[in-house]
Formats: C-alpha cells, sequence, structure tokens
C-alpha cells in the first residue's frame, strides 16, 4: 500500500527509530512499512496517523505499492 | 502520587523509548534462558546423580518449566509488534508443516524397513531447526530484499 510515511517523518525530522518508539513498534516494523512491504493493520494505521495529526487516507492512499 | 506539577522529568523521544522497549525484552529473554539453562544443568545432575527425583518433585518441576516457557511466550508476543507476531506465527505454520512431513515421511519409510524407527527426540530436534531457520529467512528476507 502506498503511503507518505517518509515524507511525513523527513518534514519532522524525526528518524526512523524515533517514530517507532512514538508509535510503540520496532524500527524494523516502520521501514517495512515505508517501502510497502508490509500494510499496517488499521489500529496501527490509526497511531501513525495520530501521531502526525492527520487522517489515515493523509497518510495512506490504498492503492498497491 | 506524583502530581503533573511536581513531575520535572523531560518526556522521553521516540528513540529513547524504542531503546527502553528493546532492553526490557532483551532483560527479560536473558533472565529466561539463564535461568532454563542452569535449571537444566542442575536437573541433569540430579537425575543422573546420586539424586534421582521422586514423581512429585518431578512432575512439579516439568510443570514449573512447562508454565514458565508458557508465560515467558505470552509475555513477549504480547509485547512486540505485528511484524514480530507476524513473523513468529509465519515460522510456526513453516515448522508445524516441517513436523508432520518429517513424522509421516519417517514411520512411512520405517514402516517398510527403509530406516530405522522414527526417534521423537530427532524428529523434535529437526522441527526446532526448520522452525528457526524459518524465522531467520523471514528476517534476512526482510532485511535484504
Amino acid at each position: 500500500m502506498n503511503n507518505r510515511l517518509r515524507l511525513l517523518r523527513a518534514e519532522r525530522g524525526w528518524s526512523q527509530a524515533e517514530l517507532a518508539g512514538r508509535i510503540d513498534v520496532s524500527r524494523q516494523a516502520v521501514n517495512a512499512i515505508e517501502t510497502g512491504k508490509h500494510d499496517p493493520s488499521l489500529s496501527l494505521a490509526f497511531r501513525i496517523a495520530r501521531e502526525f495529526d492527520l487522517s489515515i487516507e493523509q497518510v495512506f492512499d490504498g492503492r498497491d505499492a | 502520587m506524583t502530581s503533573p506539577e511536581t513531575n520535572t522529568n523531560p518526556p522521553l523521544s521516540g528513540e529513547d523509548r524504542l531503546r527502553l522497549r528493546r532492553r526490557r525484552i532483551r532483560g527479560v529473554w536473558i533472565v529466561a534462558l539463564s535461568v532454563g539453562f542452569l535449571g537444566g544443568i542442575a536437573f541433569g545432575l540430579a537425575d543422573g546423580g546420586d539424586l534421582p527425583l521422586s514423581p512429585a518433585p518431578f512432575w512439579s518441576l516439568l510443570a514449573l518449566v512447562a508454565g514458565g516457557v508458557v508465560a515467558v511466550n505470552i509475555w513477549f508476543i504480547r509485547r512486540v509488534d505485528e511484524l514480530e507476531v507476524m513473523d513468529n506465527l509465519w515460522a510456526s505454520f513453516v515448522g508445524v508443516i516441517a513436523h508432520i512431513l518429517i513424522a509421516a515421511c519417517w514411520v512411512a519409510a520405517a514402516a517398510r524397513g527403509y530406516a530405522p524407527a522414527p526417534d521423537v527426540l530427532a524428529v523434535l530436534m529437526a522441527t526446532v531447526v526448520v522452525t528457526f531457520l524459518a524465522y531467520i529467512g523471514l528476517k534476512l528476507r526482510r532485511r535484504l530484499g
């Protein structure tokens, strides 16, 4: 699934580890989501969107990467 | 209880929280594996030496070990993220399939005299090795692929 995670993270100057700690997952999980190798569950997608103060649709576009 | 006004600790950064989380999980595994390792040596010494265990302590000890293994694994799986849970599930699935195939093929071959009688411990060890290799393979694929 396409997403803007890497861009949003870069805008805030966060490393993958920083975002991982904030949403309570491993750094590998953040990397897998960013590169489209893992589609997050709905609850994790909500957590990610909330961390950026955005809606899920603003982070994930629902199309396959 | 500390009120928000008196709490002067700055909030932890994401990287600090990640580090703490990793350290906690690693710590529990180190303690669990150390207890298991030392317990196994003590059990082996007691069982093979001059202090053979009678049935009651033997079964109690086995129940304690089984309870400990289940508790640590439940604790682990509830604390890791969904990606780690998924990797564990896939590796376990591969392990179960391997276990069934190895055992069934060995029994079939032994029944026809093409192989010695199945060894439970060998099947168990092969299952553990296949499960471990599947887990490592998943991790490597994610890292390299």
